[in-house]
């Protein structure tokens, strides 16, 4: 047999019985598309971390209250951590989520007060569309991050720059805690970032610490302490003689604490997904097995006409171990395709999962730095966009997933065709 | 003593005390007991027996899909038993075609594929094939419906393509398994005709096994069968 003429009867075959091979091949397709789509956002976003934490000066850390402690970020805690012999610079903040009104629209947006000259230090790619940073004794401006200004789901921008928003809070400084609400002008807004880093600068509002002290916040707790290292690579130094002071009263994440923990979910998510194709790999391999043995033992009357014209066992085995490998292989292929597609619409996907989360997440307790960490941002994982993943294809992957499907089918081909190779002629061809 | 093209030519098939015994359940049946024949080259051997006297058994044996229990079967000159699967496999390709009661085309493929397929596992080029096949159909009279499958063609039609199939690779024997059991007695008539005229022209050995007395009147040689034995033999030489 010349092997153009055996691709030519598997697939004859094959579309013979058109619609089982065509649902046997999206079994295969299935398993392949979900490795490949797994592997490539996974390793899209590998690399989208990788590269957004590199843009970052690797010498900051922040500083969190631990939720198991009682201690407070007070400006004393701000003090002894300033005078640590391997810390630069301090720069305390305080953070919570507000109902916010502009017009007749209104969301929540997780305000931060922070001295704003101390923007670049922790962004240094950090700048302005349009108006001005607020200054530190400017007790009504508000910064708006790009997302805030111009929200994604919205035609409208939320508010321009000079208009006025109101937000509404609980005074903690008032003798019984009341519901106020307050008048803030829109005095800058902030170029758009993409996101990455310890806080989601883009769906952020940023005020004075003076504002936020105010009313907003508790006057003598900061929410959290960013820490500039004397050098490059004192962070890990400054964050030990933190530590050895405050002991586990204080998370310490330091970009490559967080760029390590969002590998570790993302991998584990790649693990458990990844176990679930594989699973459904094998399972198109029984499928694969289940058809080509339907097929055999509805084709019993001509395996016996084949052979009596004068095809071999061989030559039958190798017929029907054809049909399965091209099986194997279409379906395969196509797998990768739609995986490649459907690794495009992952991102979008897991987004809208997080952002469905979101809110609940900002309006926590600002003591506790709700909206902080590597998982607080509203609409994102951490700090990080997960819109702006291009998955990563890496072909060698690819190609041992599209063998692995060559080699699963011949598995579930091998005992179908085995059978078919040595029926009796004789009896084959007296079949009904 | 065979006679066919003249006695002093090698016969194209011999059985030598041929047996075959099968199991009933657990009982051997023989159906085929001593079986001693010779066949010529070009005669158009008719093999008649009631049902059960082991004609079908025979024709396997002498299309090498079956092995003898006993005895020996030469086609052209080798032994049978001696072969292994592949070998069988390789000498039905070359030596042998076959016609069967129903037919037997591959329902997927057109006539002329169906004719062409054997020639697929010998490995010839696809162009060469369809004309092979083209000249075949053409000589069975089915010019006009070689690209119809078998369900679009009439029983007789079928079987013509099916007589075409067994020549195309060009064999010394063609075997036939009740070629018109299927079919109606005008067909019956075209079919002998054909086969006939196909004895005639191409000098192969027909040998076949029926009921229909038709292919009795034409023969050159008749076996008759009865209970696995050669009850009687006639030789009538070749037509004029």
């Amino acid at each position: 047999m010349r092997f153009t003429d055996v691709l030519r009867l598997a697939y004859r075959a094959l579309r013979d019985r058109r619609l089982r091979s065509i649902l046997t091949m999206a079994m295969v397709a299935i398993g392949s598309g979900l490795i490949t789509a797994l592997n490539s956002t996974g390793a899209g976003f590998s690399a989208y971390v990788t590269g957004q934490l590199g843009s970052l000066s690797p010498d900051i850390i922040m500083v969190l209250p631990s939720s198991s402690s009682t201690l407070r970020l007070t400006e004393g805690v701000q003090r002894t951590v300033q005078f640590l012999p391997d810390v630069s610079t301090v720069v305390p903040f305080v953070q919570r989520g507000f109902l916010t009104k502009s017009g007749t629209s209104s969301r929540t947006v997780t305000f931060m007060g922070i001295d704003q000259a101390m923007l670049p230090l922790l962004y240094p790619n950090v700048g302005l569309a349009e108006g001005e940073y607020v200054s530190p004794s400017d007790q009504s401006g508000v910064l708006l991050g790009y997302g805030v200004a111009y929200p994604q789901d919205q035609v409208t921008p939320f508010a321009r720059l000079g208009q006025v928003i109101t937000v509404q809070y609980t005074d903690f400084t008032a003798p019984r805690p009341a519901t106020v609400q307050r008048a803030l002008r829109v005095v800058g807004i902030l170029r758009y970032m993409g996101a990455g880093g310890f806080v989601n600068v883009d769906s952020m509002a940023f005020i004075s610490i003076t504002t936020a002290r105010s009313g907003m916040q508790r006057a003598d707790v900061y929410s959290g302490i960013f820490v500039k290292a004397r050098g490059l690579d004192r962070a890990d130094a400054a964050a030990e003689e933190i530590r050895s002071i405050y002991g586990n009263n204080l998370t310490i994440f330091s970009l490559k604490d967080i760029a390590q923990i969002i590998q570790n979910v993302i991998s584990a998510l790649v693990l458990f997904i990844g176990s679930i194709a594989a699973v459904s790999l094998l399972v198109a391999t029984v499928g694969i097995l289940a058809t080509m043995y339907t097929s055999v033992s509805e084709r019993i009357r001509e395996i016996g006409i084949t052979k009596s014209v004068g095809f071999t066992d061989r030559d039958i085995l190798v017929l029907f171990l054809s049909e399965a490998l091209i099986i194997g292989a279409v379906g395969g292929l196509l797998g990768l395709i739609g995986g490649a597609g459907l690794s495009y619409a992952i991102p979008f996907a897991l987004n809208s999962l997080v952002s469905g989360v979101a809110p609940s997440r900002s309006s926590m307790d600002g003591s506790q730095g709700g909206g902080l960490g590597p998982f607080g941002g509203g609409g994102s994982m951490g700090s990080f966009s997960l819109t702006s993943i291009t998955p990563v294809f890496e072909l060698p992957f690819m190609s041992e997933v599209w063998l692995f499907c060559l080699i699963l089918a011949a598995i579930g081909g091998l005992y179908p065709a085995w059978r078919a190779s040595r029926l009796d002629p004789i009896v084959a061809l007296r079949h009904e | 003593m065979s006679r066919g093209l003249g006695s002093s030519l090698q016969p194209v098939i011999e059985t030598v005390g041929l047996t075959k015994q099968y199991l009933l359940g657990s009982v051997p049946v023989l159906s085929l007991d001593d079986v001693s024949m010779k066949v010529t080259a070009g005669e158009l051997v008719v093999i008649l027996g009631p049902s059960g006297s082991g004609k079908s058994t025979l024709l396997n044996m002498l299309g090498a899909l079956d092995k003898p229990t006993r005895g020996k079967v030469l086609i052209d000159g080798v032994d049978v038993s001696t072969l292994n699967g592949p070998e069988m496999a390789r000498l039905r390709l070359r030596k042998v075609g076959f016609v069967f009661q129903f037919f037997n085309l591959i329902p997927r493929l057109t006539a002329l594929e169906n004719v062409e397929f054997p020639l697929i596992a010998a490995g010839v080029n696809r162009r060469e094939r369809r004309e092979t096949a083209l000249q075949l159909l053409a000589s069975v009279g089915l010019k006009g419906r070689v690209n119809h499958r078998p369900s679009e063609l009439s029983g007789g039609e079928q079987q013509r393509v099916a007589i075409a199939r067994s020549l195309v690779n060009d064999p010394k024997i063609v075997l036939m398994d009740e070629p018109t059991g299927n079919l109606d007695s005008k067909t019956s008539v075209e079919i002998k005709a054909i086969v006939e005229k196909l004895n005639r022209e191409k000098g192969q050995t027909f040998i076949v096994v029926t009921h229909n007395p038709v292919f009795a009147e034409s023969a050159d040689h008749i076996v008759h069968l009865l209970d696995g034995r050669i009850s009687r033999e006639e030789f009538r030489g070749m037509r004029a």
